[in-house]
């Protein structure tokens, strides 16, 4: 790094150092209330897998969370399919409705979840690369 | 990593209503912080606006990151207080469109606010703040929203390109233009700091 750049970051830490009380304090509150919102269930599963198992056992916590997720996607479509069945009148409307609500909350969570994804896969290749 | 699994569970078992994020998520949060603050300043030339964007990023960085592991911490919180800082330039642009239009002239604001703060610094210590920092912030305001971010997260943050592409969203190609051109502007600014 050069001796421009230098002086460039020193005068920047000079204006961070120069924070007053009042600013420093709405920082600390601001952090605080970062800090104590409230985590999304899954989210805190999330970390808590990771937490627990690290990065090498996630794989295999994964999985058994995926074979729960396949099984209760499977019960779901069997529920569904014994409404559809049983009653194909006025009711397969709301079920169709209920159906892609459904579908459009998982739609959502695999659009919030995608960076996630996005991450592990580079995770995932840039481990097997080395 | 034994420890950090000890912690979390002792604390989310004995006490439900703890937090549930690791301790070093905390200390991360307060050495980010002040930084983010002069960032977000610098972009949007207004510190209320840059505390409301640092807090809206601590909080969606608890809520959506914290799982992830303390050494991505750093390029994520900045990508998610980059985009926020985006997205104020964006909505600035409409809402200044909108007022050129319909013919509004900047609000007046509420006078109290206006007034003078007595806790403030003196005018000596204002004078020797301007003299060392404001000659910066108006070079790095006056960049392009995209020239400032990498000159931020590049130089001063000192991201590696690889993170500074990631918190910006864009690839390490066009972190080492953004930063080229920056610096090619900033040179011819500040003279001063130049030697």
């Amino acid at each position: 790094m050069n001796e421009f750049e230098n002086n460039l970051k020193k005068a920047l830490d000079e204006k961070t150092g120069a924070l007053d009380a009042a600013t420093l304090s709405r920082l600390r509150q601001a952090r605080e209330k970062a800090l104590d919102a409230p985590v999304p269930w899954w989210r805190a599963l999330q970390a808590r897998t990771f937490a627990t198992v690290g990065p090498a056992g996630i794989i295999s916590h994964g999985g058994r969370a995926t074979a729960a997720l396949s099984i209760l996607v499977l019960l779901s479509m069997l529920l569904f399919m014994y409404m559809f069945v049983s009653s194909p009148g006025a009711e397969s409307t709301e079920t169709l409705e209920f159906l892609e609500i459904l579908n459009l909350d998982a739609d959502l969570e695999l659009v919030e979840e995608m960076d996630f994804y996005h991450w592990l896969e580079e995770q995932t290749s840039g481990e097997s690369n080395r | 990593m034994t420890q950090a699994r000890s912690i979390t569970f002792m604390d989310t078992d004995r006490f439900p209503q703890a937090r549930t994020h690791s301790p070093g998520l905390e200390k991360f949060l307060a050495k980010v912080e002040r930084r983010a603050l002069v960032m977000a300043e610098i972009a949007t030339g207004s510190r209320e606006e840059a505390l409301d964007l640092v807090q809206d990023s601590m909080m969606a960085f608890v809520t959506k990151y914290a799982c992830k592991a303390e050494s991505e911490w750093p390029p994520l919180f900045h990508r998610i207080l980059q985009n926020r800082i985006r997205d104020w330039y964006r909505r600035s642009a409409v809402r200044n469109r909108w007022k050129g239009w319909l013919g509004f002239d900047d609000d007046e604001g509420d006078p109290v606010q206006k007034a003078p703060d007595p806790r403030a610094a003196t005018p000596e210590m204002e004078l020797q703040r301007e003299e060392s920092g404001e000659a910066i912030s108006t070079a790095l305001h006056n960049l392009p929203l995209r020239q400032q971010q990498a000159f931020m997260l590049r130089i001063w943050e000192g991201l590696d390109v690889r993170d500074t592409a990631k918190a910006m969203g864009c690839s390490q190609g066009s972190v080492k233009t953004h930063l080229f051109r920056a610096m090619q502007s900033l040179r011819g600014q500040l003279l001063e700091y130049r030697s």
